[in-house]
This record gives structure tokens, sequence and C-alpha cells, in this order.
């Protein structure tokens, strides 16, 4: 009994740390582990791909009359260029002008599919925080300009930026009608 | 399977082919809402994008896909609901989890019950020129037949070989 009258007050010392410790520990624990899923992470793109996302979607945007493309800033043409602002907001942009935008989303999808190999662009876009929503809006606008780009072939779009988009787009997943 | 009366082009795609098709010979199973017109592009706006019939070969099925890019001077909000009660009234049922409808764009989605046949509706409203831009696909999946049944009958038999080993006889 003296033993264990002499040994209470290091039990009971042991046990307030413990009762002080556990919850710590515990609350502390899934900060240290956690690892963000994969689907809403981030932190799985290869540097840069968001900018290159960005810049595609503007060129998007140009092909849309200056709409937003996937919730993207969108493209507004400068107030002191009616001629360039009227391609944009009015539809009366050339195949010249297409394929000019065409080849420069060639050019940010392709960096984006280098640096995320076997990734499509779905999940690209999920990992970048977009709703099922921007996703479909992204995903459809790169399939307008599909369709432009291949319906103007000939007429200012060269066959080798139609194409190019169209093995671009299966590389990254997305068949060309929704 | 629709039929054409003629068409504009022929066009090779990296996995099949494609026929550009007049305005007139667009499939009637995804009518178009009254007015509309096919796109103009350029400063005139005469470079069309004609509707195109395509055939896309995979490596299950083969895929046929019917699109077209036009206008309409309607509101986005009218077209909307221009698509879905007419194509609701043709036997088209509506994907409600792939639809999305926004101020000032539209994604319909719909299939045709006991078949393959689906129609994607993408929209847009363009406010300087107060019309709706409309990209359709009508896509309609053929699975590949089996060997066996790719095989006429007439073929099973051989009759050539067995005739030239009569006529040796």
């Amino acid at each position: 009994m003296v033993r264990a009258n002499k040994s209470f007050p290091l039990v009971a010392i042991l046990v307030a740390a413990l009762a002080i410790l556990f919850p710590l520990l515990y609350l502390r624990a899934p900060q240290i582990t956690f690892v963000e899923s994969p689907q809403t992470s981030t932190r799985y793109l290869a540097d840069g791909t968001e900018g290159l996302t960005k810049q595609a979607a503007l060129h998007l945007s140009k092909m849309t009359g200056g709409g937003s493309v996937g919730g993207f800033p969108k493209f507004e043409p400068p107030d002191d260029d009616p001629k360039y602002r009227s391609k944009i907001k009015s539809r009366s942009y050339s195949g010249q002008d297409a394929n000019g935008w065409v080849k420069e989303i060639n050019n940010f999808l392709k960096q984006i599919v280098e640096r995320n190999p076997n990734m499509t662009l779905e999940e690209i876009l999920q990992r970048q925080r977009l709703t099922p929503a921007q996703i479909d809006n992204f995903m459809d606008a790169l399939r307008q300009a599909e369709v432009a780009a291949r319906g103007m072939q000939g007429y200012g779009v060269t066959e080798e930026t139609a194409s190019t988009l169209q093995m671009i787009m299966k590389s990254l997943g997305v068949i060309p009608w929704p | 399977m629709a039929l054409v009366t003629s068409f504009r082009q022929i066009q090779r795609n990296v996995d099949g082919f494609s026929l550009r098709v007049n305005f007139e010979d667009w499939i009637r199973d995804v009518p178009l809402p009254p007015q509309t017109s096919l796109v103009g592009f350029g400063e005139k706006h005469d470079l069309f994008i004609y509707p195109e019939w395509r055939f896309s070969f995979q490596t299950d099925c083969t895929d046929e896909v019917w699109s077209g890019t036009f206008r309409v001077a309607l509101s986005l909000t009218e077209v909307v609901a221009w698509f879905q009660t007419k194509l609701m009234k043709q036997g088209w049922a509506t994907i409600p989890e792939k639809t999305f409808i926004e101020s000032d764009w539209a994604s319909l989605k719909f299939y045709f019950p006991e078949t393959t046949m689906r129609v994607s509706v993408s929209l847009r409203w363009w406010e300087d020129l107060k019309d709706t831009q409309m990209t359709i696909w009508r896509v309609t999946k053929h699975p590949l037949p089996s060997a066996v049944e790719s095989i006429p009958d007439s073929q099973l038999a051989l009759p050539i070989a067995e005739d030239a080993v009569r006529e040796g006889a």
C-alpha cells in the first residue's frame, strides 16, 4: 500500500500528460500524414501547366467571340483597333487568323502534353479545380476550334495546323465530339 | 442511315474520312430552329463551314458523326428551350448530368433510347451580332461485327476451290 501510494503521483502525472498530449498528437497526425487526392490537387501538375492552360483558353476565347472559356479570363480586344475588335466580336476573322490562333493553341497544348505525359485534358483541368461545367466548356471550345480549323482547311488554315490539333487532342484523350 | 443528294468535298482525317455536305442535306432527326443558316466567317461573312458527315475507324467500332456549325437570330434562352422541346418530341432523351446552361453559353446532351445514337448541342451567344451560334454533333457507334458474322455465307463453303477440285478430278 505504501509503495502504491508513493507511485501514485507519478502515475497521475503520466495519465495527465497522456490526456493532454493524446488529443494534440491525434489532431496533429492527419495534418502530418495527409496527402491530397490527385483528383483535387494541383501539386501533381508540372510547373507552368496552369499558365499554359490559361494561354490556350485565351486563344480559344478569340474563336468564341471573346467569351470566357473554362472560367479563365476572356480575351478583350483593344478598343482602339476596330478591325481587330470586329474579327473577335463579329466573327469576321479569316482563315489566316484562325490558322494563327490554332497554331498558338497547338503550341500551348503541346507543351502541356510534354510536361504532363499520360494525362488527359480532363484530368489536367480537374487538378486545376475547374468545375464540371467549366471543363465541359473548355473541351467544347477546343472541339469547336477543331471543327472550324478543318472546315477552313484550304481557306487559310493549313492541313498541318488542322492535323496537329487533331493529334494533340488525341494525346490529351479528347475525342473530336462530345 | 442518311443519304445525301450530293457532296461538296471528301476529306481525309487521321482516323478515317469525311464528306462535306450541303446545308440542305443536314439530318432530319436533329432539326434546326427556323431561320437557321450556316455560320459565315471572314470580313464579308462569306466563308462558310459546311456540315460534315464523318466516319472514324476505332479499334472496337466505327463512329459515324454528323457535325455542323450554324447561327440563328434568337436568344440563347430561346434556342435552349427550342432544342429541349423539339428534340424531346422527336424521341430524344436528355442527359441532365451532362447538361450545362450558363448566361452566355450552354451545352445540351441527348441520347436516343435503345440505340447508340447521341446528340451534343453546344451553344454560344454572340452579343455584338445578336445571334446564337450552334455547333451540333450527332454520333452513332457502329460496333464491328464478329469475325464469323463478317464472312458472307457464299464464301464459307469456298465454292471456287471445290470447283477446281472437281475439274481436276
